[in-house]
């Protein structure tokens, strides 16, 4: 198994795991009509210290099982966190990406882009009912969440990454 | 390629984004059904698994209740049970009554139902949907539209079917609709699901209520599924009708639907698969002749 | 090469932002990006308006939707007209464009493989492609419901080529248990929508149904002028106009004030609640007819019992509200809703069932004609009440060149008084009275009672043009027939037969007018409960005159051991109603063809009246005898026999509705 591979099952793995306990907390959230988005941490780690492809791959691959389990078209988070990759990936070159906040504050924003981006499109595909208010609220709770999650989060995606040995000291700065 | 390795470093992760979105239309439905199927099926475990874990930590939970509230909670329970099974015994002679009295009318026999309970695996509302991850699937012979109940009322409607689990759409998802009824009348009233705001209760809405039918917050109406719509029985409780506003259309009343509270709490559920074997005609054969 | 790049190691190359050549690619970008700046603007400032009208256009729709029809009541508030909502399937073609593109290319492909010779055009088959989506969807709803519609395909064209971007209604009859199918089984983003409107009903069933009319789909009126979304896609529910009777008088009134909605249409089909404009419909307003259902229904039984075509016609006698107004053969207003079957139509002209008789039939009068005669001759002095003719009636009397004969009372009527004459309708007494009195004389006394026109009454398509009352006198002769007035004529007017010609109503109107000891009576059809007793000019005679006049009206309606009234068959056990004096006069009259009308007027209880009646039937063969007293005059009996049951257990008025007059519709 190449490098790369190993990179993109890791990366996966830790994704899955994510999608499992942001599920379980949607279960909960479920009374309060809350729900947590994952989107910004599924692509942070991704996007900013794997390879491109590997990365990539990683993402679409969550975003078509994110898909699955929800009424919407098929492909459409996994393209959307796609997107996001792509901007993540491209800018990553210029910004201190090592940097634990800087890494939270890139999934902070992503994740309210993504969000919005994904809002847009179920205005077009679905019911389109929603209220700002829930909006504005799942943005929230979501920011919150990715927020207190994400260092623990990295950390193990940097774990699982090691474990893999397919650290990502090779993806560090490098001006491409 | 040799392009492809032109493009610099910045263009390059977009191009690729437009060339996957590009591909990813072309891909035909069917494999993109089939790709979507066996990705719930391959999460189904997972989910699954963490619904039993939930389930043993409530079996924890309960161990570390000291024995005489158990003992207690036995006796409550043993006291709703003989209460159920009196009923249960005076309920008896009522249906042979019953079915005595549609013999003599020729009535058609009423639908039969097999009840499958299930446990709530997932609960996932979003803005966009509402709906449940249950434990039975198509192992259990649980058909698509199948209506969902619970203790109170009408949960949803049975949405996919997957191998060893269901999703069922709930009540507040706005692609669910059903002809209900407002008790003690018979006309039927077209409920859909609607707007759920944070932290309040689901609500739904309704159209079509005759104009007469006067509802306030302070005094609600109860709407009760009409069983006229083919796919639901009679009688199962909905929500309750909270406000009505006269409609565009000048004949109507249109209205607020407050669903229980419960609707967002639920562990367990019952699907009410159609059977034949228990008398439950062919929805096309009870349908009106023109 | 400037200077300084003079200096530097050589292979590597300078330049400087001042270099000349360099120049003209500045001016190139700051170029472009002017036409990029100009272009952004023209786009999103410039054209802004264009941009969010398309916007609008394509994400909005004008729903507009008439107010309900305003309820036509009758005097005690039971609804005789009024809605009930109607549930149909629309589908939105707009949103299969992308099915229909799918299936012409099917269509096409099939004929390519087939290797027809002459392929259709592709616009025959894009319409092919519609029709079959179309019908595809039909079929869907078709299995639900379990029934079976056949798409109507020219329908559909015309709608596509008409107005493409509105729903088709697919159908439109759904009963409430077939809207409750659809509502479960559809899906919510389906393009088949389920909707109502709202359609008339009677419950009443057929009553009344020539005074209600009909109604017939048309065009709704306009929305208020600060409805908004006059761009935007309008879909406009049909309105029901008023074609006759009260629903056509009072179209204005009953037709409700346009409301509406534009609601936003998510891309995917889904309809974005609330709506972001909202204006509920106004109710029409509802319409209290001065009809008695009770009394209407018994009228209607009685008259369809006798299987004969006529009418029959009831009024309060002091406000001239009328109670029934009749006519046979009737129909069911059932059947012109959502729209009037063919079936329907031909059914009607075989039964010549379009007209009402009750204000649109003429007829001889007959002998009910003889009170007016009664009154002229007595009021000019010709006759006094106690005085006998010249000729008793035995039979025949020769009057002018030819004998004349009395109908009634096979012949042996002897010298009669006036009121006996009256009650038994002898001929001879009225043809000499009638000599003695003068035909203008009596001609100016009928018209003195308004007999020579038709009442006006809140009822369409009654002009003075189709009024075909008729009073006769020697003018009328010279210029209609060209001759001159003989005594025969004097003689058959004296009898209400010759030319005379009168309604129905104007008789029910002219008991009225004799019960009040007036000489008219204003009839309406729209109910008052302040309604204030009519006055009009007295009739002028004496209270012997009078009362004379009113012994031989009730003589009419008994059996006595002197006088057997020609409507004795009222005394009959079976149709007596026992404490009730009645006032009438039969008529049995030859109308063109020599067929016979029979005639009952009448009012009641004789000693403080309230209820005046006119009976007419038509005979439908020439020769057979219909007489007044065993036809006419039994109808009348159950109308009374209802009106005095109610007396004794009067109803409660539920109705709160007062009804006013509407400026537009006060004058025909």
């Amino acid at each position: 198994m190449s490098r790369a591979q190993r990179q993109t099952l890791a990366l996966l793995l830790g994704n899955v795991a994510l999608c499992v306990v942001v599920a379980q907390a949607n279960h909960v959230l479920a009374g309060w009509q809350l729900r947590l988005w994952p989107g910004g941490l599924l692509v942070a780690t991704a996007a900013l210290q794997a390879g491109g492809s590997a990365g990539a791959t990683a993402v679409f691959l969550t975003g078509l099982a994110l898909d699955a389990a929800m009424p919407v078209p098929f492909g459409t988070q996994a393209l959307i966190l796609l997107a996001g990759h792509a901007t993540l990936f491209v800018l990553r070159g210029r910004l201190v990406r090592e940097a634990t906040v800087v890494r939270v504050v890139l999934t902070l924003l992503a994740a309210g882009a993504m969000l919005l981006a994904f809002a847009l499109v179920m205005a077009v595909a679905g019911p389109g009912r929603v209220s700002g208010g829930r909006l504005l609220a799942d943005l929230m709770v979501t920011g919150a969440a990715s927020a207190l999650a994400a260092p623990w989060f990295f950390a193990l995606q940097g774990g699982l990454l090691a474990r893999a040995q397919a650290g990502l000291r090779a993806e560090e700065r490098r001006l491409d | 390629m040799r392009l492809f390795n032109q493009l610099s470093g910045q263009a390059r992760p977009f191009f690729t984004l437009g060339m996957v979105a590009l591909a990813w239309l072309l891909v035909p439905a069917a494999v993109k059904r089939f790709a979507r199927a066996a990705l719930f099926e391959a999460q189904a475990p997972i989910l699954v698994t963490a619904g039993r874990v939930r389930e043993l930590q409530e079996y924890w939970a309960l161990r570390t209740r000291p024995a005489n509230e158990l003992i207690a909670a036995g006796h409550e329970t043993a006291k709703a049970l003989a209460g159920y099974e009196l009923g249960v015994a005076r309920l008896g002679p009522i249906e042979e009554e019953n079915m005595r009295l549609r013999e003599l009318l020729a009535m058609p026999p009423q639908p039969g139902w097999r009840y499958e309970h299930a446990a709530v695996d997932v609960r996932d509302f979003s803005a966009w949907w509402q709906q449940l991850v249950i434990r039975k699937g198509s192992d259990y012979g649980i058909p698509v539209d199948a209506p969902v109940v619970f203790a109170g009322g009408v949960v949803g409607r049975v949405r996919e079917v997957h191998a060893h689990t269901s999703v069922v759409a709930l009540l507040s998802d706005p692609g669910v609709r059903l002809a209900v009824a407002v008790e003690g009348d018979s006309r039927p009233i077209s409920y859909a699901g609607g707007d759920n705001p944070v932290f309040g209760p689901a609500r739904g809405t309704v159209e079509y209520v005759p104009t007469d039918l006067i509802a306030s917050p302070a005094v609600p109406r109860h709407l009760l599924t009409s069983g006229l719509g083919g796919v639901f029985p009679a009688g199962l409780p909905v929500g309750l009708l909270t406000r009505v506003e006269p409609s565009t259309d000048g004949l109507f009343n249109i209205g607020e639907v407050r669903l229980p509270a419960a609707l967002s709490e639920l562990s367990e559920v019952t699907v009410l698969v159609p059977d034949a074997t228990l008398g439950r005609p062919d929805l096309r054969a009870t349908a009106p002749k023109p | 090469m400037s200077r300084a790049a003079a200096n530097l190691p050589e292979g590597v190359l300078a330049h400087s932002a001042r270099d000349r050549r360099l120049r003209l690619f500045y001016f190139l970008t700051a170029g472009l990006l002017l036409t990029l700046v100009g272009g952004l603007v023209w786009q999103q400032l410039l054209r802004k308006e264009l941009y969010h009208e398309r916007e609008q256009r394509q994400g909005q729709r004008r729903v507009l939707v008439p107010g309900p029809r305003g309820r036509i009541l009758d005097r005690e508030g039971r609804v005789l007209a009024g809605n009930h909502a109607r549930f149909g399937v629309t589908i939105a073609l707009d949103e299969l464009a992308r099915e229909f593109r799918d299936e012409s290319r099917e269509v096409r492909q099939n004929y390519r493989a087939a290797a027809e010779a002459e392929p259709p055009s592709s616009a025959q088959l894009e319409q092919i492609a519609r029709i079959t989506v179309v019908q595809r969807y039909l079929s869907s709803v078709d299995t639900i419901l379990g029934r079976q519609t056949r798409l109507d395909p020219i329908a559909l064209q015309t709608h596509y080529r008409e107005q493409p971007l509105l729903p088709y209604f697919l159908l439109n009859d759904l009963a409430p248990e077939e809207y409750a199918r659809l509502v479960e089984q559809l899906p919510v983003s389906s393009p088949l929508q389920v909707f109502a409107a709202s359609m008339r009903e009677y419950p009443q069933g057929p009553l009344a149904a020539h005074t209600i009319g009909y109604v017939a789909a048309g065009m709704s009126r306009e929305p208020p002028e600060d409805f908004p979304g006059d761009n935007l896609d309008t879909f406009q529910l049909k309105d029901w106009a008023g074609r006759d009777g009260l629903e056509g008088k009072f179209d204005a009134t009953l037709r409700g004030g346009v409301g509406g909605v534009i609601i936003r249409v998510s891309p995917a089909g889904y309809r974005l609640n609330p709506p972001l404009v909202k204006l509920p419909p106004e109710h029409g307003g509802d319409l209290m007819t001065s009809l008695d259902a009770d009394l209407q229904a018994a009228a209607e039984t009685a008259l369809t019992a006798v299987d004969y075509a006529g009418a029959a016609v009831a009024l309060d006698v002091h406000t001239g509200e009328v109670l029934v107004l009749a006519s046979a053969p009737g129909y069911n207003l059932q059947n012109f809703t959502p729209h009037v079957g063919q079936a329907t139509v031909n059914d009607m002209d075989a039964r010549n069932a379009w007209t009402n008789r009750a204000v649109a039939g003429f007829y001889p009068p007959g002998s009910t004609f003889k009170v007016i005669t009664a009154i002229a001759a007595l009021r000019s002095g010709a006759l006094t009440p106690d005085q006998l003719m010249e000729q008793p009636c035995d039979g025949r009397i020769p009057i002018g060149n030819t004998w004349k004969t009395c109908d009634n009372g096979a012949g042996h009527h002897g010298a009669l008084s006036l009121s006996a004459a009256i009650a038994e309708s002898c001929d001879i007494y009225f043809y000499q009275a009638g000599l003695l009195t003068k035909p203008e004389v009596i001609a100016a006394e009928a018209r003195r009672f308004h007999l020579d026109r038709r009442p006006d009454i809140e009822l369409p398509f009654l002009s003075a043009k189709n009024d075909r009352s008729l009073i006769p006198d020697s003018a009328w002769k010279q210029r209609v027939q060209h001759s001159s007035w003989f005594q025969g004529d004097t003689a058959n007017m004296a009898i209400g037969q010759g030319a005379v010609l009168v309604s129905p109503l104007t008789m029910a109107c002219f008991a009225a007018s004799l019960a009040r000891d007036e000489v008219f009576t204003q009839p309406t059809l729209l109910h008052d409960p302040g309604a204030a007793t009519q006055h009009h000019e007295r009739t002028g005679l004496t209270v012997a005159q009078r009362d004379a006049l009113i012994e031989g009206m009730e003589g009419c309606t008994m059996s006595t051991s002197t006088v057997i009234g020609t409507a004795h068959s009222l005394t009959n056990p079976n149709l007596r109603i026992p404490g009730l004096r009645i006032a009438g006069k039969t008529g049995t009259a030859q109308s063109t063809g020599n067929k016979d009308v029979a005639w009952f007027i009448c009012f009641a209880p004789l000693e403080h009246p309230q209820i005046a009646i006119a009976v007419a039937l038509e005979g439908d063969k020439a020769g057979e005898t219909l007489g007044g007293g065993s036809y006419a005059a039994p109808i009348a009996q159950e109308i009374l026999r209802k009106w005095n049951e109610k007396q004794t257990h009067a109803p409660v008025p539920t109705g709160p509705v007062r009804f006013t007059l509407p400026p537009e519709s006060a004058t025909p």
